[in-house]
């Protein structure tokens, strides 16, 4: 394989192939006409440009790997289908993420699900000490006291109720606004920052118990 | 540490999400240079977006090599629709549950099958998913189809 270094490197003048051709815009207007054409590579273009987004928001909400990988490819299966009612009042990222959220609160409980929610795996968590590797910084006891506590985190998310937690989603991954989340939501400003409250104080009671639980301090 | 009742927890978390008018917000941060418990459950309440999102962003990585990448469009072969396909799925299901349940057709303590107790396997695709389940007590072999 080429390094990448190389592959960097400018042509000298008159030497090499010629040159690629330009990428295609990745302008919004456009990617929706191409996506409208039924164009496989804006297809391409739109799922590399917002899988990450809508990754972390269904993950944030459903806490399952599997379930918010299917959850997001439901997402732009349903966005490619309907894009001819896309209308662009909002944009393709709001447009998706109201999407997500909603395929995220219809989320169908079935049994099986229910029960991989409440299934505690019996192997041990050594999970982070593969991305470790990647994430550098930080002394190996530092990164497990920061990963203690990041699960922790999690765990008490997940307790939260799931109309809170998509609040609290909303607020911490996609930083938007009361404002912003109401629209999304279709909720009261008021509500939203009660919710968003309830989400903290919640959060909050659950550690301190886990910490005291544990002879830590709060 | 004496709590504060001069603010509430809301507020708190609303100015944490600088949802507080700007002269609210040079009062409050006023305050909490007086105020040891305001600051603490400010800085608490700060702190769980970046923690969270450390937690998310390790976990989306985790999706994204460990399973099968997202696709624009689902390979229709994997999940083919029609009615004849629906048919051979119920007649599949209808053959796994009757194999299942044949072992036990003579069983009078049928009724006291206990819950399961585990999932031993489970296979998913895209049009159905097949789960092989343990009971407790009996270790009875359970075999789960549905159409997803």
């Amino acid at each position: 394989m080429a390094d990448t270094k190389d592959l960097l490197k400018p042509y000298p003048s008159g030497a090499g192939p010629s040159p690629a051709p330009a990428p295609p815009p990745v302008d919004e207007a456009d990617l929706v006409r191409r996506l409208r054409k039924g164009q496989e590579w804006a297809c391409t273009i739109l799922v590399s440009s917002y899988q990450d987004r809508l990754l972390k928001i269904a993950y944030g909400i459903t806490l399952d790997h599997e379930e918010s990988r299917e959850i997001v490819q439901d997402v732009f299966v349903s966005a490619i289908s309907k894009i001819s009612g896309f209308r662009g009042e909002s944009g393709l990222g709001p447009w998706l993420r109201r999407i997500t959220i909603n395929a995220c609160l219809n989320w169908k409980r079935k049994w099986k699900r229910r029960f991989r929610w409440h299934h505690t795996s019996l192997e041990p968590d050594t999970e982070f000490l593969i991305y470790d590797a990647a994430a550098g910084g930080g002394t190996p006891e530092t990164r497990l006291r920061e990963k203690q506590k990041e699960t922790a985190m999690a765990v008490a998310v997940g307790a939260l109720p799931e109309n809170i937690r998509a609040v609290f989603i909303l607020n911490t991954l996609e930083g938007l606004s009361y404002s912003e989340i109401s629209e999304t939501l279709g909720i009261k400003e008021g509500t939203v920052s009660s919710r968003l409250y309830r989400a903290r104080k919640m959060i909050l009671d659950r550690l301190q118990k886990q910490d005291s639980s544990q002879g830590g301090t709060p | 540490m004496t709590p504060c009742n001069t603010y509430t927890e809301e507020f708190i978390s609303r100015f944490v999400d600088n949802e507080v008018s700007s002269l609210q917000h040079a009062d409050f941060v006023s305050h909490m240079a007086l105020c040891q418990s305001c600051t603490s459950k400010e800085a608490r309440f700060r702190q769980m977006a970046p923690t969270f999102e450390a937690h998310v962003a390790a976990q989306t990585l985790m999706i994204k090599t460990t399973l099968p990448p997202i696709s624009p469009v689902k390979n229709p072969t994997t999940r083919p629709k029609g009615r004849v396909h629906k048919l051979a799925s119920l007649g599949t299901a209808a053959l796994i549950f009757a194999v299942a349940l044949l072992p036990w057709t003579d069983d009078p303590g049928l009724d006291q099958i206990p819950e399961p107790s585990a999932i031993v396997n489970s296979v998913d695709t895209y049009g159905s998913s097949v789960m092989i389940i343990e009971t407790a007590n009996t270790q009875h072999t359970i075999i789960w189809f549905s159409e997803t």
